[in-house]
């Protein structure tokens, strides 16, 4: 059974400017207690797309179409808005990027966190108890049991702290905390280190790791940074301007990307080791979303793109074991790179 | 907050105290060579020069207006340290604190409920317009406030009172002054301040709703594009929660600071309006004072109207820092 499944998901919203097709039909399967990694410049549809599988894009102006949207094989697709509450925060969870901001400057940490028991009646007492004083006694006790777990040193201290009163780690720890609250199927954690010194991220890192593999949760990770989808991530989708142009394992993806687009982004971090060779830059930079491309959205920044590039998006095709490569020339390109 | 800082908050708000005392002491003398020149009976015949000046120099004893400004200024601080704020040149030379005594209430009866059904309404408008951002709720508050801002409250006054005053006759376009005279808290004297009050009222309210609405909807709006509101969605809490307890919380910031600057305002910001309806309140004393050189009487208002601004301006500020945790008064981080 999948954690998540995905099919054919297209976000758009109509602006004045005319219409930006933010996602456009993109299928994702997570395993339970897997960890899939979605890969691409900003402003490609990532965090749409995570939005999109919580439900939390407003509509309008959003207007969001799914053939199928399952949540560890519980249909969520026609779910209202009401029926989301009671999944949101419970069953799926969500990591943002910027703690600061993620977290209400005027409320305790330690608040933040218990609002969650209480929206999802989990701080019932033992020994039935369920008054409001022990449903809120029950919370804190909850909280500061969670805030432990992701390594908050004097956790019945920092429960009483305000957001600005934290170190920027303590924040996404504080967040990561919030989101393994309930033990939830699925986390979608949304660049949840890009606002962190590096020393801070692989700590970071090395705590969501640890709770994800503790706690067999499914994992989507919405990043930009391939180092960290290396050490975290078992499957790999790359996604460029809306659609998913490169889908594998890691292993396969690192050792054999087969998108020129992959290519380029692992052609743009550093390797230990790997010193002769410069970084290699993607030319130019993403297309207006409003004006794409004709043909395959990569052909004006692919070195290798030829005349049916122009003219024809390929097709999204499936190789054996799952991958699946969005290109006409992949053949010839791997031909060529290795003879 | 610290105690020490909120001590030299304390003494920094006396200091203001008296330097503000001290150039309203000083500002009204300013050009008037001889204030009590317009008490002095005309020199009768057969009045010598020197019985003349005996006469001056008791009427000037008479008033405290003897010897020179600075002695005079001396010798008002020292009163004020007693408590006492000296006698009114009006006829029958009332306390001034008893002429305060007097118009004060009756100046905060306009004022606090101007300042009250503007905060109450305006924050509902106003959190229902950016919830209704973009229709046609929003915009009839943005052109509402556009106008208001255009019309100043004493030209809506002027318009309500000749309409609603003079034309239709609905309510008074004068207050009845046997109000204040013969109030005695009956049911009959407190509708009949309401009826009088209405006008007043109404001509201030209409700026200070649309002002704290647009500022509740502005507010709102940015608050709730904010990333901890997505945070409060994504752990799934209900609509209301959201918005009570996140939204609006946050929200309401900027507001308090509106409102401690309007409660600044209570006790002179009705001038024009109540000589507009000729209500007898604080307005309407501090003109006949400043138009009689009634000096200890505009020094008493001038003093209770700064007393008050200033306090309101330190709770204020102590309020605020009870409910954003961010502003550390006078911390060192």
């Amino acid at each position: 059974m999948n954690a998540l499944e995905v099919k054919n998901l297209k976000v758009i919203f109509p602006t004045e400017m005319g219409i930006v097709r933010a996602v456009e039909g993109i299928d994702i399967e997570i395993e339970q207690g897997k960890c899939a990694a979605i890969v691409g410049e900003s402003g490609c549809g990532k965090s749409v797309t995570s939005l999109a599988v919580m439900k939390l894009l407003s509509t309008p102006p959003a207007i969001v179409r799914v053939d199928k949207l399952e949540l560890g094989g519980t249909d969520i697709k026609g779910l209202t808005d009401k029926q989301m509450q009671k999944v949101r925060g419970k069953d799926v969870a969500m990591i943002f990027q910027d703690a600061l901001t993620a977290l209400n400057p005027v409320m305790q940490v330690g608040k933040q966190i218990d609002e969650i028991f209480l929206a999802h009646n989990l701080s019932d007492g033992e020994n039935g108890k369920t008054g409001r004083v022990n449903r809120k006694k029950e919370a804190k006790r909850r909280t500061i049991e969670a805030l432990k777990l992701v390594g908050i040193s004097d956790a019945e201290l920092r429960y009483k702290a305000y957001p600005h009163q934290l170190s920027g780690g303590m924040r996404q720890r504080v967040l990561i905390a919030m989101a393994f609250a309930c033990n939830p199927n699925l986390i979608i954690a949304d660049e949840p280190t890009t606002a962190l010194d590096v020393t801070i991220q692989a700590q970071v890192l090395d705590v969501l790791k640890d709770l994800q593999r503790k706690r067999n949760t499914s994992l989507m990770l919405i990043t930009h940074d391939l180092s960290i989808v290396m050490n975290m991530a078992d499957e790999i989708y790359v996604m460029y301007c809306g659609k998913i142009v490169e889908r594998g394992t890691t292993r396969e993806i690192f050792k054999d990307p087969l998108h020129p687009y992959t290519m380029g982004l692992l052609g743009s971090i550093a390797r230990i080791g790997d010193a002769k060779s410069r970084f290699v830059q993607i030319p130019s930079s993403l297309p207006s979303p409003i004006h794409k491309p004709s043909g395959c959205y990569f052909h004006p920044r692919c070195q290798y793109a030829g005349e049916r590039c122009k003219t024809e998006m390929p097709p999204l095709e499936k190789l054996e074991g799952g991958r699946c490569v969005r290109c006409w020339n992949y053949k010839e390109i791997k031909n060529g790179k290795n003879g | 907050m610290k105690a020490s800082y909120v001590i030299k908050r304390i003494l920094l708000t006396i200091f203001i105290f008296l330097v503000v005392i001290t150039l309203c002491f000083f500002i009204p003398r300013i050009g008037v060579s001889d204030p009590a020149s317009r008490y002095y009976p005309a020199q009768t015949a057969g009045m010598s020069d020197e019985e003349y000046e005996y006469i001056k120099e008791q009427i000037r004893i008479q008033y405290g207006l003897n010897g020179s400004t600075f002695q005079q200024y001396i010798n008002y601080m020292a009163d004020l340290f007693t408590g006492d704020l000296g006698t009114s040149y009006q006829t029958g030379s009332p306390k001034v604190i008893d002429c305060i005594a007097e118009c004060l209430p009756w100046t905060l009866v306009l004022s606090v409920s101007n300042l009250l059904i503007s905060l109450v309404i305006g924050i509902l408008i106003g959190t229902m317009a950016a919830w209704k951002r973009g229709r046609w709720q929003d915009k009839l508050l943005l052109n509402a406030s556009t106008i208001t801002t255009a019309l100043p409250a004493f030209f809506i006054a002027l318009i309500l009172s000749f309409y609603l005053g003079f034309e239709w006759e609905i309510f008074p376009a004068y207050t009845d002054q046997n109000m204040t005279a013969n109030f005695d808290w009956s049911w009959q004297a407190i509708s009949t301040v309401m009826y009088n009050a209405a006008l007043p009222v109404f001509a201030m309210v209409i700026g200070g709703i649309v002002s704290y609405a647009q500022s509740t909807r502005n507010s709102v709006i940015a608050v709730s594009g904010d990333d901890f509101i997505l945070t409060a969605k994504a752990k799934g809490l209900s609509n209301n929660k959201v918005i009570y307890g996140h939204t609006l919380r946050n929200a309401m910031l900027p507001i308090v600071t509106q409102f401690g600057m309007n409660v600044s305002g209570l006790i002179g910001g009705s001038v024009v309006i109540e000589q507009i309806f000729n209500w007898n309140g604080m307005g309407t004393l501090f003109l006949t004072a400043n138009s009689n050189n009634d000096y200890p009487l505009m020094m008493g208002i001038m003093i209770f109207m700064s007393a008050f601004a200033l306090v309101a301006n330190l709770l204020t500020d102590f309020v605020y820092s009870l409910l954003d945790p961010r502003v550390t008064l006078g911390e060192r981080r």
